[in-house]
């Protein structure tokens, strides 16, 4: 027992996936030179995360890789290197890959990319720079010195990185990409076949390409493109770029979720009413690489409380801390509308997971015995009066004309 | 000897057993007439099954459940959170509840003496059994119009027709079969409850039976939203007998008792509110009310002054009165304090009002106005018995016979404008026939005389002749009787017995086939779809859905939104991509469409959905017109030739999408709009934004699911394009090379 103890504790302290299984298939060229001169500290890199890489060696010959058995994912993650191979998945796979939560990480450079790993990356938004065209630049050659990267989540480095062979990728206007690192405002591709540089034979020029860009799905699945493998490799292995990025793209950064959705009425009943007050409380983690652990410090996340349109839209404030997540919530008013009111968390920020969580509550008008009653309310005073009024004046009226009457009158009747 | 035969050739009978005999006769003449009532109502349980019918009485049906569920308090303040999502409806205050508290009532009562009843049979037969009531009620109405009439010698003749003609009168079974649990199940009994009470209380100037009118006016408001014929009719009977110079205490003290109670009773309804005294239907009884204390006064000071001052006096008096009244309620609607006239109120006035001005109200069938020959449908023979009626109350000019009149005006007049009030238009059909046939065979059957001079051996001609011709009048007349019971089934038995959930046809052999796609539809949303999930559907189907599926809806029947049906409407008619926006911004989970195109169901919604154009077309006029719907000869058009809005639009799509399959590669014919669609286009209808989750047996019903959005953020639409196109690998890998034409990233 002891000595399994201490078997575990040295993997408990390396950072790992927050998910159960993280197997991780590796696609690499056999044409290529041996993976194991070129990327070992890569394999190593993730060996040490615990992230069980399978090397998948493809070449011209080579069977389409078996992502998917009996209709169940094999793998978690997905890591294509640079490749030439034609065929080894198709587009649809991929999709559905993702679709069903798998991450891939794409490493590409100008020798060129299989074609159906373009399309996929295509749909997503990502256009990188087919074979044939170069990135140039005469300024920092193939070094970003200050690289200029827009998304600090994903990234933390800032320091030089290599970038050797690479393409650059053009990227549509899709939410869900994450561009990490901007091409150099003095960099372009060229197509060397088409001779001179014009609009046509160049695919980016300056700060319109990207080099490094994530994209996540609204299931949280992320996918990871590069154009170039020079970081990666054994020669010129960028440790604190590699690891970012294959944290973040392989789950183990950037990984937030809500662990707790409460809402409560303050008067204490079940349900709601008008003009309530409620109290709204998410509780949100976030995987620190071994364990979750409260997700502190977050200036806005908000909420939304939403009848068709949203009638109000708070900042959550950070409350306490429970178990390893941190308690954001507020207290306010429900308007005086009756209705299906949704209470709606939904926070996308570049480089977290997405949160979205939404409760829908009915709020109910006041019921028959809820109002003031009519002496409660000041301005009534009048009509009750009014109305006390005319009922005491029509019995005293009454009881005048009854005991009042010409008496000489009834006794002429009678006689 | 209980009878003998008198000196002068009578018979005579001993009197308490003629009473008896009488009794039992009278007796035994309800007991037929509640049986052939209730009987002709309950054709559409024994073919069919003990199901509720067609759309409302759904709603009713799970208000009722709920009240009997919960407690009354819970059901006066019901917030319903699974219709009109996300609005809700705030139920309890927006219905009349005396149908539901009625079955409850009846449901508590036969728990207790130990008849555990389902809910559900009481509500279906809650409406044959108030049609005997509505009998009793009839009798008692015609007895006491008629208790005045000196011409008149069988009194309950007369009572008894009318009783007999209300009981199985088709105008009053298409409202009241078995199953079609609907607030005039019960309310046209309340109502002539309430008729007979009031020329009950007018006839004797009684407090009590004013009392008892108002109480049953109260009943008849908890039940009915026409309730307001009543508020109207008594005002305008008392308002007739005050120009007719008949104003006595009867009347005051009659009028001035239901008035007062009545109005503060309706008021505790919370639905009704505030409105007995701020809406404009029921100003009139305001006004009459006003009228006779002024005419009161008027009176007693015609007593006291003399005859020149009192002229002086009226005429000062009366232009002050007009001035102020007619000045006072102009400015109390122009500042708003009383309710405008409503759009059904014009309606009434103007049959094109609706059309032209609100749709919504001119899409309900029921509110289109009537086709001459269903007067005939519904009422048969009555139809021309009913003018010689009102010509008998005419003549008389009694009190109660000038309230026949007055109800007979009003209530011919509304019957041609709607279908449906063809309901308040019967009662009053019955009685004028009743008196009628009662007055005819009074004279017709009465052979006393020729009998007698027969007897006597008297050798007559005369008496022979007109014994004959009695004879033969009476045969016609029993003879129309046999005919008009045998319409009355036929007509009960094939028009209105069908509970319109279930619908029944003919195999080519001739055997039934009973067409049940609705409840198989509404029983699969129920057993396969979240309990929270939200169905999106024409508002016809509402009420249908919230009580044969239990699922949310957006709109129903109670149409008391506009824009959100207009909203649905046109998420309906726009195409798939807007549609989307609608559809996510609601949170629609399913949508559900009626498509009768391959069976030949003509109640389908792209019949409806010109409806759908124009009531949202009432708010969207820039982005939905309903021109475009149609062709440019006019013509509307579902095949090839449909216009591009129709081909577009998501309710088209919905219907149509995969209609080829159904036809093996032939060219597919929507049997409804006998257009026939080419194969090959009805292969291109597409649907990118939702998918099929279930289709019924007869493809009646059809429910689409709306896919959720892409994981990617892509378009669904850009999505089933590029899936259709089915690009070869070369083309793929051009494609993968050329440099893509993007926005400008932000």
């Amino acid at each position: 027992m002891i000595f399994l103890l201490f078997l575990l504790t040295p993997l408990a302290w390396a950072l790992s996936s927050a998910l159960a299984d993280s197997r991780t298939l590796v696609v690499y060229d056999t044409r290529l030179p041996e993976f194991e001169w070129q990327y070992s500290k890569l394999f190593q890199t993730l060996r040490d995360r615990d992230l069980q890489p399978e090397l998948a060696l493809v070449g011209p010959e080579s069977e389409p890789l078996e992502l998917y058995r009996n209709g169940y994912r094999r793998y978690q993650n997905l890591l294509i290197l640079p490749t030439t191979a034609r065929d080894i998945v198709d587009t649809d796979t991929l999709l559905k890959f993702t679709q069903d939560g798998g991450d891939v990480f794409v490493v590409s450079d100008n020798t060129g990319l299989q074609t159906d790993v373009v399309l996929f990356l295509n749909e997503l938004g990502i256009y990188p720079s087919p074979k044939g065209y170069k990135y140039i630049d005469y300024h920092n050659g193939d070094t970003l010195e200050a690289p200029d990267v827009l998304n600090k989540v994903v990234l933390h480095t800032e320091k030089p990185i290599a970038y050797k062979d690479g393409s650059v990728a053009l990227l549509s206007n899709n939410e869900f990409l994450v561009p990490v690192v901007r091409a150099p405002r003095t960099s372009y591709t060229f197509n060397v076949d088409e001779g001179r540089v014009n609009a046509d034979s160049t695919w980016h020029s300056g700060s319109q390409g990207y080099l490094f860009v994530g994209l996540q799905g609204l299931n949280n699945a992320r996918v990871f493109w590069t154009g170039s493998a020079a970081s990666f490799k054994d020669e010129s292995f960028n440790e604190e770029l590699v690891t970012d990025l294959i944290n973040w793209t392989f789950q183990i950064s950037g990984l937030i979720k809500a662990t707790s959705v409460t809402h409560y009425n303050e008067n204490g009943d079940s349900g709601y009413k008008i003009k309530d007050t409620t109290t709204f409380e998410i509780g949100v983690s976030q995987w620190d690489g071994e364990k979750w652990a409260p997700f502190t410090d977050c200036q806005d996340l908000q909420l939304e409380f939403v009848m068709l349109d949203p009638y109000y839209r708070l900042t959550l404030a950070p409350k306490r801390v429970e178990n390893s997540s941190q308690i954001y919530g507020t207290t306010f008013q429900i308007p005086d509308q009756h209705g299906m009111f949704t209470y709606k968390v939904l926070y996308q920020r570049e480089g977290y997971s997405f949160i979205d969580e939404s409760v829908t509550v009915p709020v109910r008008h006041l019921a028959n015995d809820e109002y003031p009653r009519s002496w409660e309310i000041t301005n009534s005073w009048v009509y009750l009066s009014s109305a006390l009024a005319v009922m005491v004046g029509w019995f005293v009226f009454l009881v005048v004309f009854v005991y009042s009457g010409n008496k000489k009158l009834g006794k002429e009747k009678t006689n | 000897m209980v009878s003998l035969i008198d000196n002068e050739g009578y018979l005579r009978v001993d009197p308490t057993l003629l009473k008896l005999v009488k009794l039992l006769l009278l007796t035994l003449i309800f007991v037929s007439v509640s049986f052939a009532a209730v009987s002709s109502r309950l054709f559409s349980v024994i073919r069919f099954e003990s199901i509720i019918h067609e759309f409302d009485p759904w709603f009713n049906f799970r208000a009722t459940k709920h009240l009997v569920n919960t407690s009354f308090y819970e059901f006066l303040n019901w917030f319903d959170d699974k219709t009109w999502y996300p609005l809700g409806r705030v139920t309890g205050g927006t219905l009349y509840p005396g149908l539901m508290v009625t079955s409850s009532v009846i449901y508590h009562i036969l728990k207790f003496v130990g008849l555990p009843v389902d809910i559900r049979n009481i509500c279906v037969l809650l409406a044959p059994a108030f049609s005997s009531i509505t009998s009793v009620a009839m009798y008692l109405l015609t007895l006491e119009v008629t208790s005045t009439t000196p011409t008149l010698k069988h009194k309950k003749t007369a009572a008894l027709f009318s009783a007999f003609l209300m009981g199985i009168t088709p105008g009053y079974i298409s409202r009241s079969v078995a199953g079609s649990y609907d607030n005039e199940a019960i309310a046209i009994t309340l109502l002539l409850v309430t008729f007979f009470l009031w020329v009950k209380s007018v006839n004797t100037g009684s407090i009590f039976y004013g009392a008892l009118t108002a109480m049953f006016y109260f009943y008849m408001v908890s039940a009915w939203g026409g309730y307001v014929f009543i508020t109207n009719i008594i005002p305008l009977h008392v308002f007739i007998l005050l120009l007719m110079g008949r104003f006595d205490y009867k009347i005051y003290t009659s009028y001035c008792t239901w008035y007062a109670l009545g109005t503060l009773m309706s008021m505790q309804i919370p639905f009704v509110g505030f409105l007995p005294i701020r809406s404009n239907d029921h100003m009139a009884a305001f006004g009459v009310f006003g009228l006779l204390q002024l005419v009161l006064l008027v009176s007693y000071l015609k007593d006291t002054l003399s005859p020149t001052k009192f002229v002086r006096l009226m005429f000062a008096f009366s232009a002050v009165v007009a001035t102020v009244g007619i000045s006072g309620l102009v400015l109390a609607t122009k500042m708003g304090w009383i309710a405008p006239w409503t759009g059904r109120f014009y309606s009434l006035w103007d049959t094109n009002y609706a059309k032209v001005h609100i749709p919504i109200i001119a899409s309900v069938s029921e509110h289109q106005p009537t086709p001459w020959s269903s007067f005939f449908f519904d009422l048969n023979f009555m139809i021309w018995l009913f003018p010689v009626g009102v010509y008998f109350c005419f003549q008389e000019l009694s009190n109660p016979a000038v309230f026949v009149i007055v109800y007979s005006v009003l209530g011919s007049y509304f019957a041609g404008v709607m279908v449906r009030l063809m309901l308040t238009l019967a009662p009053i059909v019955c009685v004028c026939a009743g008196i009628t046939l009662g007055r005819l065979f009074n004279i017709y059957l009465d052979v006393k005389d020729e009998l007698s001079s027969w007897w006597n051996n008297k050798e007559s001609q005369d008496s022979l002749f007109t014994l004959l011709s009695k004879m033969v009048v009476s045969a016609t007349f029993v003879f129309y009787l046999v005919f008009y019971v045998q319409h009355c089934t036929w007509v009960t038995s094939n028009a209105y017995s069908s509970p319109s959930v279930v619908l029944a046809s003919r195999n080519p052999d001739g055997s039934q086939l009973l067409i049940d796609d609705y409840r198989e539809a509404y029983y699969w949303l129920r057993m396969n779809t979240p309990e929270d999930a939200k169905v999106m559907a024409w508002w016809d189907y509402g009420y249908q859905i919230g009580g044969m599926a239990d699922r949310t809806t957006f709109v129903d029947n109670n149409t008391w939104n506009n824009t959100h049906i207009a909203t649905v409407g046109r998420a309906m008619a726009t195409s798939e991509d807007k549609a989307e926006v609608i559809m996510r911004q609601l949170d629609v989970d399913y949508v559900l469409v009626i498509f009768g195109g391959l069976i030949g169901y003509s109640g389908d919604d792209i019949n409806k959905f010109l409806w759908m154009v124009r009531i949202s077309e009432g708010i969207w006029p820039e982005e939905i017109s309903e021109r475009n719907y149609f062709t440019d000869r006019g013509a509307y058009r579902v095949d090839d030739l449909a216009t591009d809005a129709m081909k577009n639009s998501l309710m088209y799509k919905l219907s149509f999408y995969r209609f080829g399959d159904a036809y093996n590669g032939l060219d597919p014919v929507d049997r409804v709009r006998q257009q026939k669609l080419s194969s090959s286009y009805a292969k291109s209808i597409t649907l990118d934004v939702m998918e099929e989750a279930f289709t019924s047996e007869n493809w009646i019903v059809r429910i689409y699911k709306l896919k959720n959005r892409d994981n990617f953020g892509r378009d669904l639409i850009d999505i089933g394009k590029k899936d259709r196109k089915q690009q070869s690998k070369r083309t793929k890998r051009m494609l993968s090379r050329k440099k893509p034409t993007l926005d400008l990233r932000v």
